[in-house]
């Protein structure tokens, strides 16, 4: 009983780690582009992923000549079908073109009226019935046969002309027999709807492995790949899994080497099992907050690692220099335990102001890791440094030199030089791409895809609506504005235009029209041979059935988008030209490219990193300037994150890292982490005594920075854009902050005195 | 027992006819299955209901059963027609040679074979198959066929692996009428003729 009593708390905190293990394991990783956009984007980004388009993929043939690729496309398309993977595709019979006719009146605005007065002049009809004679005498007569008696006037084919014109003016290749090819043809897709989710990561697997054992069987020179969302969802999740894998093993062997250069004590371990008491329950929490977990938030779980670890760091070694118990050593650098945390915390305070949700999770994880590892180094782990087994002995000091004020001046001077270089020659990669984690085959198969589908070329435009009907007359709104219309428009019409026009249809076939098109029709129908009563099909269904509705185009394809209960959008593709982009008011309508996409994005990810990172420094400004209440002590603080930030800047510079949109965001904010260091070596400087000032050793520093670098730093391990960028930044920009604080600080400090 | 002993007796009958009439397409089947690559002219007449006049066409036919290529050709008044190799169908018009859907071509293309080969174990999944001398007629089981009603083939009395004739009814009533002459069986076919 005495011992649950004097282990009560740890305990405690095993089976909430234990907790938070189950709850992970019963909850969901999910990695979503949505979770790394801001919310200003948000919209956009919803309605591209809910676009029919983004649920299609594309499979592509590369062979030598144009025969091989189609041959090899067609292969690969029957070998598809007969796994199931793709729905076979349905081909218009000649009995559903009939049917295409009954959805005329419905469809029958004033430019379908003017269009059908053509086809029923005499020009026109005569033109007609040479067309459908020749066709009387081909194989195919059998099926056409039906058609010319139903649809006389071939007034079927206003409407297929409307359907094919939707995408027009955006593809600009060749597209037969199924499939889109160069203009040599030995490069061949195929566009297929996918029998799976496009985030089912097994199907999207199995995929891979049919197309790996394909491939087994084809020519060298041929090449067969898929791309689109299923290939992203493979993509994304296995590089995350293995990112996840490799930046564990990675800093766990770092901090090991961390722990056998400055520990090699069995009381030290404690210091290690701390992050794994705090990570289990912080991620439960942050999958309780968001109801689910991004794969980069766990990733960032090896950087809380570094960071929690500093707390009990500081004062294993402050114990360790000191002869008193470990309360009294505790409560003397409480202040400055205080102060860390609150510069670290306050970091991540300033990233819960941003709109991008991913940081917001980073955000959550981070603080209650850090709480939980601070409440378990000040409150629970002394007791167990200062029991009898534990040997509090002093260890003589082992400082490190830092340099003169004259070498300090010209080593700040070279640094700010180099940052100033390296800021005009920095990379910013603001592509799209760049935050996915793709693998390099993937970007080289997605290249040659794009030759066949130019993603500059073309632009989404969505009507939007609070229902079907209203997305739907804001689109017919918007056909009005543009001067040669939306062909979604006038295939898919809200309830109110589709009685418009079957009233439109009513007035334009009055008794006078029908008996003149009669008339005209006979004429010209008895010169090629035909009976009197040959077309009678046609003439009883438009005197008994044409108002009612029958064929509806969107059994082949439907533009209405439901994005939430509330919110519906009708998709048009469009030209990406300015022209498009001024029509769209982003209220009812929004028009979406990539390139847009992009600028936008751009924008908006610098007013976010400007916002977070003013308000880090605001808060750590603070922060700081309450611990010591001087103005000196506190610039100087600031020192290590300028100098520090000045080498990262120079260095991403000098070896070409592409600075992602992210890297933004993470570049002030993991060098305000860098505070701490700066802030030990001031308490250490400014204390009176030489007791207190042992409580502050450079070994401590040393074994704090490393851990933080040992899990912060293996992130530049890792293939994701996102904690790649993260790493690199800890590694160079802590690294230098590190630096700094040891080396050039002091005399700046020892000269302000 | 009268009763019965005449139902037995028609049975019988029945089987043994049937039994007869499968000698008789065995052996049409076995004599077909010699012809290799075949040649023939051909007039086309279609009686259909919308036309006061019947329509009349001519073309050739040119097959080659080992390397699965078929050349059917109008020639008069309108020059079309359509081209098999293998899975691939194309549609001619005039000079110009246009591919057809694949699906759609190997369809058509596997149909054709068994019609040009007349292989009737795979027709009789289909149709109800009644030969009279030298006259085969193919009836759909499927009533409701939109395009087929019946079918009858005219083969050549003194050699049964040429077709002369052939009629396919539709259920409109309309139909059409291919007559064959000049039909030269296992000549050597260049590349040329299917090009």
């Amino acid at each position: 009983m005495s011992s649950l009593r004097r282990h009560g708390k740890l305990i405690g905190f095993i089976f909430l780690m234990l907790l938070g293990v189950v709850g992970i394991l019963q909850g969901s990783v999910e990695e979503n582009m949505l979770a790394l956009i801001p919310r200003a984007l948000k919209q956009q980004v919803t309605l591209f992923e809910h676009s029919p388009l983004s649920q299609k993929f594309i499979v592509v043939t590369q062979a030598p000549s144009a025969e091989q690729a189609r041959e090899k496309a067609q292969e690969v398309q029957q070998a598809l079908l007969q796994t199931g993977f793709i729905k076979p595709h349905v081909q218009p019979r000649g009995d559903v073109l009939v049917e295409v006719l009954s959805a005329l009146p419905g469809l029958f605005s004033s430019q379908i009226q003017t269009e059908t007065e053509q086809k029923i002049s005499l020009p026109v009809i005569s033109q007609q019935f040479a067309r459908y004679y020749e066709d009387l005498f081909s194989f195919q007569s059998m099926v056409t046969t039906q058609r010319m008696t139903r649809d006389p006037f071939n007034l079927t084919e206003i409407l297929l002309g409307k359907w094919g014109k939707i995408g027009q003016g955006v593809q600009a290749l060749n597209f037969t027999d199924g499939f889109l090819s160069n203009d040599d043809g030995t490069l061949v897709a195929g566009l297929y709807d996918a029998t799976v989710a496009v985030s089912d990561i097994r199907a999207a697997q199995k995929m891979q492995r049919f197309f790996a054992d394909f491939q087994h069987t084809l020519p060298q020179d041929v090449r067969v790949f898929f791309v689109g969302g299923l290939r992203y969802t493979l993509e994304n999740v296995l590089l995350i899994k293995r990112d996840l894998m490799i930046v564990t093993v990675a800093g766990v062997l770092c901090l090991i080497g961390v722990f056998a250069c400055f520990f090699r004590t069995k009381r030290a371990l404690l210091v290690y099992l701390l992050p794994l008491l705090v990570l289990p329950p912080s991620a439960w929490m942050t999958q309780l907050i968001f109801g689910h977990i991004s794969g980069i938030t766990l990733g960032f779980g090896s950087v809380v690692v570094g960071l929690s670890v500093d707390y009990a760091i500081y004062i294993y070694f402050a114990l360790q220099q000191s002869q008193v118990v470990a309360d009294t050593v505790v409560s003397k650098i409480s202040k400055h335990l205080w102060c860390n945390f609150l510069t670290s915390g306050l970091c991540f305070v300033a990233l819960l102001f941003s709109s991008i949700e991913v940081f917001k999770q980073i955000a959550v994880f981070a603080l209650v890791a850090l709480s939980l590892a601070f409440f378990l180094a000040v409150r629970i782990l002394p007791a167990y440094f200062n029991s009898q087994t534990f040997v509090s002995s002093s260890i003589p000091m082992k400082e490190v030199k830092p340099l003169s004020f004259r070498w300090t001046i010209c080593a700040s001077i070279l640094l700010i030089g180099f940052g100033i270089w390296g800021l005009t020659h920095l990379s910013l990669n603001s592509d799209l791409n760049a935050l996915n984690s793709t693998s390099e085959t993937f970007l080289q198969d997605k290249q040659i895809a794009e030759k066949l589908f130019p993603s500059d070329r073309g632009a989404l435009l969505f009507a939007l609506g609070n229902s079907p009907q209203e997305a739907l007359g804001n689109n017919e709104q918007l056909s009005s504005q543009i001067p040669e219309g939306l062909p979604m428009s006038e295939l898919f019409v809200s309830e109110k235009t589709r009685l418009q026009n079957l009233n439109r249809w009513k007035n334009f076939w009055k008794p006078s029209r029908v008996s003149s098109a009669q008339h005209t029709l006979q004429s010209q129908a008895q010169q090629y041979g035909f009976t009197v009563h040959s077309f009678a099909p046609f003439w009883t269904w438009l005197q008994n059935d044409s108002e009612q509705t029958g064929f509806d185009f969107s059994t082949w394809y439907n533009p209405i988008i439901k994005i939430s209960d509330t919110l519906y959008a009708v998709m048009n593709i469009v030209p990406n030209t300015p022209f498009y982009a001024r029509v769209a008011d982003g209220v009812t309508s929004v028009l979406i490219s990539t390139s847009a996409l992009q600028t936008a994005l751009v924008y908006s990810v610098k007013q976010e990193a400007m916002r977070v990172v003013c308000l880090a420094l605001f808060f750590n400004l603070i922060a700081v300037w309450l611990l010591f209440r001087n103005l000196k002590e506190t610039l100087l603080c600031f020192v290590p994150v300028l100098l520090g930030g000045c080498f990262l800047f120079g260095c991403l510079a000098l070896f070409h890292v592409q600075v992602n949109l992210f890297g933004l965001i993470f570049l002030p904010l993991l060098i305000g982490l860098g505070l701490d260091y700066a802030i030990f070596q001031l308490m250490k400087y400014r204390a009176n005594q030489e007791e207190l000032a042992r409580l502050y050793p450079t070994r401590a520093l040393l074994a704090a920075g490393l851990s933080t670098l040992a899990g912060f730093g293996v992130l530049a391990l890792a293939k994701h854009a996102v904690l790649f960028m993260m790493g690199v930044c800890a590694l160079v920009g802590i690294g230098g902050t590190v630096l700094v604080s040891l080396f050039i600080l002091p005399s700046l400090w020892k000269h302000r005195v | 027992m009268k009763y019965c002993l005449s139902l037995l007796l028609c049975l019988l009958l029945t089987l043994s006819w049937a039994q007869k009439e499968d000698v008789v397409l065995q052996n049409y089947a076995k004599q077909i299955s010699t012809v290799q690559t075949l040649q023939s002219s051909f007039v086309e007449e279609k009686h259909l209901s919308l036309l006061s006049q019947p329509l009349q066409s001519t073309g050739t036919l040119a097959f080659d059963k080992s390397k699965q290529k078929l050349r059917w050709q109008y020639q008069k008044p309108f020059e079309n027609g359509f081209l098999i190799e293998k899975e691939k169908v194309y549609r001619l018009q005039g000079l110009t040679k246009k591919p057809v859907d694949s699906a759609m071509g190997r369809l058509f293309m596997a149909e054709m074979l068994v019609w040009l080969t007349l292989d009737f174990d795979s027709l009789q999944k289909n149709y109800s198959i009644t030969v009279t001398g030298s006259e085969i007629t193919f009836v759909p089981y499927h009533k409701e066929h939109k395009v087929v009603k019946k079918i009858t083939v005219w083969l050549d009395s003194k050699d049964p692996r040429v077709v002369t004739q052939v009629k396919m009814e539709e259920p409109s009533g309309d139909f059409i009428l291919w007559k064959f002459t000049n039909t030269q069986l296992n000549p050597s076919l260049a590349d040329e003729v299917f090009q």
